[in-house]
């Protein structure tokens, strides 16, 4: 398990439109076809930033889901999750 | 052969452009002024721009440690920044000249031959340049995917940049900037409440300007270990950038350095290094 593929689909939802419009469309559906782990897969469509984080996904990477509150996160639920998280080893 | 003129620091956020006018009296726009009074009358044919890539020209594919832009032209920006977009001339000989140089001296820089630009190069030319007109010369630093390069060897490739700039054989002025903050924290644990940024150690920031005006450089190298910048933040990396830059103003202290204040982690500051 790698979390190279949680950094690597922010970076699409920032770069790529038609990816972003397909998430906010319909979020499972659009990771589908992502080789992500199952806790990735679970992570990710609950918001959960904080597990995202500690498993090594890059804040810069990872702040660009606030942009257009995908999987449900808004600035303020991303804020509140992100200052509980602990940095990764 | 090519003279340094003169060297600059200054911050490069995203939100800059669209909330303060270049021309306006609010927030970093009297800064961005004062260090360009100082570009300007230097008259630079070139500027070498010392930034870190934020995951816009390159990728966790292939992260580069130092890279050098050689190609005609570029521009910018290739993220969301909302600011003018801009095409500018990259000063082809210039870039290559460092290429070769850095290969000799043991830095042995990733190439790119096509590419765009981020904020952190086009934010402060947009701030500091009428139009970014002057040729550009982009080199990138990594400073904020771990590792991180020592602040020993940004200054070591900062001292290789000096001596190879001096070392081109072609009547030209040559201007270093570098950009970046000291203490910033962006989308991860030390955000403020509510917030998406944050500037978990201003004592640092200030610490790092004081340093900076007192011209104690190798003590700031010393200083500037990976724990400390972390420290101050998950971009507190950016100081790199300006330790390369640092390299190349010697002991000169800045003619210019802003004062710093309380909300900001960074500096604005321009050495005159033409006598």
């Amino acid at each position: 398990m790698s979390v190279y593929q949680v950094n690597k689909l922010c970076h699409r939802l920032y770069h790529d439109r038609a990816f972003r419009e397909a998430v906010k469309a319909d979020p499972a559906k659009a990771i589908a076809g992502w080789p992500l782990s199952e806790a990735e897969r679970k992570a990710l469509l609950e918001g959960d930033i904080r597990q995202l984080y500690e498993a090594g996904a890059h804040p810069f990477l990872l702040g660009h889901i606030t942009r257009w509150n995908l999987f449900g996160v808004t600035p303020a639920i991303y804020a509140e999750r992100i200052r509980d998280a602990r940095d990764p080893a | 052969m090519a003279e340094l003129v003169c060297a600059v620091g200054v911050p490069h956020s995203p939100h800059y452009p669209a909330q303060f006018p270049k021309d306006g009296p609010k927030g970093p726009a009297p800064s961005y002024r004062a260090v360009k009074s100082h570009l300007d009358a230097a008259r630079a044919d070139a500027i070498v721009v010392v930034a870190n890539d934020h995951f816009n020209t390159f990728f966790l594919d292939n992260f580069p440690t130092f890279a050098i832009g050689v190609a005609d032209a570029a521009s910018g920006p290739n993220d969301e920044t909302r600011m003018p977009r801009y095409d500018f001339a990259v000063h082809t000989e210039l870039a290559r000249h460092l290429l070769g140089t850095g290969m000799e001296e043991g830095f042995d820089f990733a190439v790119t031959q096509d590419f765009g630009v981020d904020h952190a190069v086009l934010v402060p030319l947009h701030y500091l340049t009428e139009g970014v007109k002057i040729p550009v010369v982009p080199i990138w630093v990594n400073a904020f995917v771990k590792p991180l390069p020592s602040a020993r060897r940004c200054h070591a490739l900062g001292a290789m940049l000096k001596a190879a700039i001096e070392g081109l054989p072609r009547a030209m002025r040559v201007a270093v900037m570098a950009t970046g903050h000291f203490s910033l924290e962006i989308a991860g644990p030390r955000v403020d409440p509510g917030e998406r940024h944050g500037t978990p150690d201003i004592g640092w920031s200030k610490h790092v300007h004081r340093r900076i005006g007192n011209a104690e450089i190798a003590e700031l190298v010393a200083e500037a270990t990976p724990e400390r910048m972390a420290k101050a933040g998950n971009i507190g990396g950016e100081l790199l950038n300006w330790i390369v830059m640092l390299a190349t103003v010697g002991n000169a202290k800045p003619c210019y350095l802003a004062d710093h204040n309380d909300e900001d982690g960074h500096a604005f500051a321009a050495w005159r290094l033409d006598g």
